[in-house]
């Protein structure tokens, strides 16, 4: 990224000769792809691409963006001028203004991820190779599903330059291997699973692998029940979740809510756009954590304006903390920037978002085993012996997250699964159904976890039309009571 | 444009002169080289630091090559990817791979003489920016006096050339333009628009009218009982629940590879799917329609097809590669928001529909539609704003769960598709289980 000094530079002079302050936001990505279905090579794809935004703010406050692909001076220049222009007009036209990027103290700064195998390790030749023997193996184990695997290696790199002089260079590698399974007998059901991390160790190496190979088979053997199954019937129910979901449910329910730019209309914002700190929303036994962590999925240490993102505790001890901000509506929303501001692309304007979120409930029993070997049965032994359930309770054991969508304004949250048990002393499998909740409610629900922390769960967030990696866990299971505002959808 | 001719002079290189591991015989590519301007309005607010007007200029495109031995190499072209050829021909080739059923360069018969360029759509971006900010300031105008309290919207034009060359000679240029324009009101409710032309003043207010009468019935909370009952889904859910459900296990690569509902035989011998009313149809070459081009970069022909006729499985959607492997023709494929049509013989007039619905709901947005298995059928889902309806008359809001299966609905002779005025796209009556707080 040092040979765009010069550019950098040059623009940042521009920027000063036509009076506006500017974030610069240069993208160098390359990516790898793998498509393999039923053990036939789909698609492989090798790709590059890279570019720059312009981001203008007028004294005033005026805002203004510009994208383009093409690094010459000249051009960057047209496109400078472009934003400033936009950024002039809307001071004209009464736009909202916003003045914050002239706190803005400079950091400079280089942090690259340290990663076990670089980028070009293992070829695109080894990684088809990988995938199609893994596809396969799986493949020839059962009778009645087709297999379409997906790994993808990306490594975003970004400069983030301003005028105040801040500038950080930093790294974004990432993986995933993708599983999507479908079977069919006289209905269809389809699963996935899936192991993500920061480098391609998730296809080579024998202890990763051998959790990606137990994650398949898995969902493997719950899509051929889910042939059989019924729906289950809507309702209120006692929920035990794994982990995954428990991530689903932190980042919907409060991940989002808590995000500043949306607090003037969030359920977890006052009505003059300040966050709601200090509100009781769940149990004290439970804290909610997002953290960029190092080797996971949905890495970033600095923010897309070139701040440090830092740990924020949303909920600490039932008890809501802080927000998730950015320097745009940090003051807006009465709370301290923690760098939270991402975008999908160069071509994007930030907005603040979770990178890993986790809950954490105190006093966790004990459990150790791989999460991938603990049977639903064995859940319903540990609720029972540690006065957790009764014997005649109705019990919903809610497994593999498929993904959520949160309403903050109206406090509504949806996520969904790819099964639902029903435990008891005898177990039955029913078709996944909508977990539907209520912000202000739900985490006053959990009652207990079961295992240690669990904080692999992979997905993509989707947000104003950005989608950015994201992750996040619990223990690995999260019992929650009975809630007349948590309806499981069914029947 | 320089770009295209270099690549393609870059290409024709790789062909004739020997460069060993690095032959090739064929190859096509597509290019989009765009020009847009979008502005956005956030609670109220023209503008500021996250819907700030937003500019931008973009050569985006899709390059496949067929090497010497017929290995295969797909990759994505952008403004930099000729800036070092032969660096980027020695990837490609490293991300080559064997592919069996993979087609040949194709150039089609005919190609369709399709209109997909608006003048005034191309002029919002570089002279006539005010009448893009008309429309939000109409909105915020209109929708705050009406009652309606908060606004955020977008409106956006761009204007694109195409191209596609292929080693078979096929050259294919057009412009092309865009325009798209969403409301959202009091974080309730919403509607989008997307077309090659602009939203006509008529439109445009018939847009405006049905947001906010949604948005203000919504406002008084109603009761409702849970249990099996008609639900109407407003256009956008009904469409939403044709793209997951039936688009996704209609691709011709899901089928054969049994990853879909239906297989192969199901088409070939039109396995009844739907009630007999009900049709699927795929049109990419209606003018001005955002879904509408002349080739796809594959050199297939833009068309017309059923792909559910009168109920029954008619065409999956085809590629060249999985026509081949499916011994049948190359289908258009769907590009963007339009080209489906949904449709049914007979239609019910809305008024009419809900006078004769003694008690129902009509759902206004969905929650968790990505989550749902489409192989499967079945749905479970979060209504959050629905509109409650007693012996015709809607008498206020309410949250809603839905489930069932879609499959079923869809072939249940009770389910009809019913016509909203100031709407292209129609709703959906079925029959659906409901649980409600």
């Amino acid at each position: 990224m040092k040979k765009y000094d010069d550019l950098i530079k040059n623009s940042l002079k521009y920027a000063e000769e036509l009076g506006i302050y500017l974030i610069i936001r240069i993208q160098q990505t390359k990516g790898k792809y793998v498509l393999v279905n039923n053990t036939k090579t789909e698609e492989i794809s090798y790709n590059e691409a890279a570019g720059i935004g312009f981001h203008a703010f007028t004294k005033e406050g005026g805002c203004g963006f510009a994208a383009t692909e093409i690094h010459e001076i000249e051009n960057c220049r047209r496109m400078i001028k472009l934003a400033a222009d936009i950024a002039f007009q809307m001071e004209k036209r009464e736009g909202k203004k916003n003045t914050e990027v002239y706190r803005l103290e400079p950091i400079k700064d280089e942090v690259f991820a340290k990663v076990k195998y670089p980028f070009d390790y293992y070829s695109l030749e080894e990684a088809e190779k990988k995938v199609i023997a893994l596809n396969g193996e799986i493949l020839k184990s059962y009778s009645n599903i087709a297999i379409e695997s997906i790994y993808r290696q990306v490594e975003d790199q970004w400069r983030i330059a301003r005028s105040d002089g801040g500038d950080v260079i930093f790294n974004i590698p990432r993986t995933v291997f993708f599983s999507t399974i479908t079977a069919k007998g006289k209905k269809t059901a389809t699963t996935r699973a899936a192991l993500s991390g920061s480098d391609s160790s998730i296809l080579h190496d024998d202890d990763k692998v051998e959790i990606l190979h137990k994650r398949i088979h898995n969902a493997c053997s719950l899509a051929i029940d889910l042939l059989e199954a019924n729906m289950v019937k809507g309702g209120n129910y006692k929920i035990v979740m794994d982990y995954a979901l428990a991530k689903g449910l932190a980042h919907e329910a409060f991940g989002h809510a808590v995000e500043s730019d949306g607090l003037k209309t969030s359920i977890l914002g006052n009505e003059d756009g300040s966050f709601k700190k200090g509100v009781e929303v769940a149990m004290p036994i439970v804290s909610i954590i997002d953290e960029a962590k190092e080797g996971d999925y949905a890495y970033q240490p600095y923010s897309a304006n070139g701040i440090k993102r830092r740990r924020v505790e949303i909920i600490k001890d039932g008890v809501l903390k802080e927000a998730l901000a950015d320097i745009f509506s940090a003051a807006e929303a009465n709370v301290e920037v923690t760098g939270a501001g991402r975008l999908e692309s160069f071509r994007h304007i930030p907005i603040p978002r979770m990178s890993n979120i986790r809950i954490e409930v105190k006093d966790p029993i004990e459990l150790d085993k791989a999460i991938e070997d603990v049977k639903p049965e064995e859940i319903y032994k540990i609720l029972l012996e540690n006065n957790i359930a009764k014997e005649d309770e109705e019990i919903l054991y809610l497994v593999g997250y498929k993904g959520g969508q949160v309403k903050p304004s109206q406090g509504e949250f949806v996520f969904n699964c790819s099964g639902i048990y029903k435990l008891g002393k005898e177990t039955t499998l029913y078709q996944p159904a909508i977990f539907s909740g209520n912000i202000l409610s739900a985490l006053k629900s959990i009652i207990a976890a079961i295992g240690p922390l669990q904080l692999d769960a992979q997905g993509t967030c989707g947000k104003f039309g950005q989608q950015v990696p994201s992750s996040g866990g619990s223990h690995y299971f999260v019992v929650m009571e009975a809630n007349k505002d948590i309806i499981i959808g069914g029947e | 444009m320089d770009y295209i001719k270099k690549l393609e002079k870059d290409l024709l290189e790789y062909m004739v002169k020997d460069k060993e591991d690095l032959q090739i015989k064929g190859w096509y590519f597509g290019i989009n080289s765009s020009t847009s301007l979008k502005i956005g309005m956030k609670n109220n607010e023209l503008g500021g630091p996250y819907s700030c007007p937003k500019a931008e200029d973009s050569i985006r495109g899709k390059i496949y090559i067929i090497w010497k031995d017929n290995r295969r190499s797909v990759a994505s072209l952008e403004s930099n990817t000729l800036n070092n050829i032969p660096r980027m021909m020695v990837y490609w080739r490293r991300a080559s791979y064997m592919d069996e059923g993979a087609p040949d360069i194709y150039v089609d018969s005919q190609y369709p003489d399709v209109k997909l360029y608006d003048e005034e759509v191309h002029k919002m971006i570089d002279e006539d920016q005010d009448s893009l900010y008309d429309y939000l300031s109409n909105y915020k105008s209109q929708l705050l006096e009406g009652g309606l309290r908060n606004i955020t919207a977008t409106a956006s034009a761009s204007y694109f050339d195409h191209y596609i060359r292929n080693s078979q000679g096929l050259k294919i240029e057009n412009r092309a333009t865009s325009f798209s324009t969403s409301l959202y009101a009091d974080e309730t409710y919403g509607k989008s628009y997307i077309s090659r032309r602009k939203l006509m003043k008529d439109r445009s207010q018939s847009f405006i009218n049905q947001i906010a009468s949604t948005v203000l019935s919504l406002r008084k909370k109603g009761t409702i009982e849970g249990g099996p009952m008609k639900i109407l889904l407003m256009p956008e859910v009904t469409e939403a629940f044709i793209l997951h459900y039936l688009l996704r296990n209609l691709q011709g690569s899901s089928v054969h590879n049994k990853r879909s509902a239906f297989l192969q035989g199901d088409f070939d011998e039109g396995k009844k799917v739907m009630a007999e009313n009900l049709n699927l149809y795929l049109n990419t070459i209606e003018d001005y329609n955002q879904g509408s081009y002349i080739s796809t970069y594959e050199g297939v022909a833009g068309g017309e097809i059923h792909l559910i006729k009168d109920g029954q499985l008619n065409s999956p959607i085809l590629d060249l590669k999985y026509a081949n492997k499916m011994n049948k023709k190359a289908t258009p494929l769907p590009a963007g928001q339009g080209s489906l049509k949904f449709y049914g013989k007979k239609k019910e007039n809305y008024q009419d529909t809900i006078d004769g619905m003694d008690k129902g709901i009509i759902i206004c947005n969905l929650l968790g539609m990505h989550t749902q298995d489409a192989t499967s059928g079945n749905y479970s889902l979060t209504a959050p704003n629905c509109m409650i309806l007693e012996k015709g008359k809607i008498v206020g809001g309410c949250k809603a769960v839905i489930s069932g299966n879609f499959f079923e609905a869809l072939k249940d002779q009770e389910t009809a598709i019913v016509e909203l005025k100031g709407s292209e796209e129609p709703m959906l009556l079925m029959k659906s289980k409901i649980t409600v707080d």
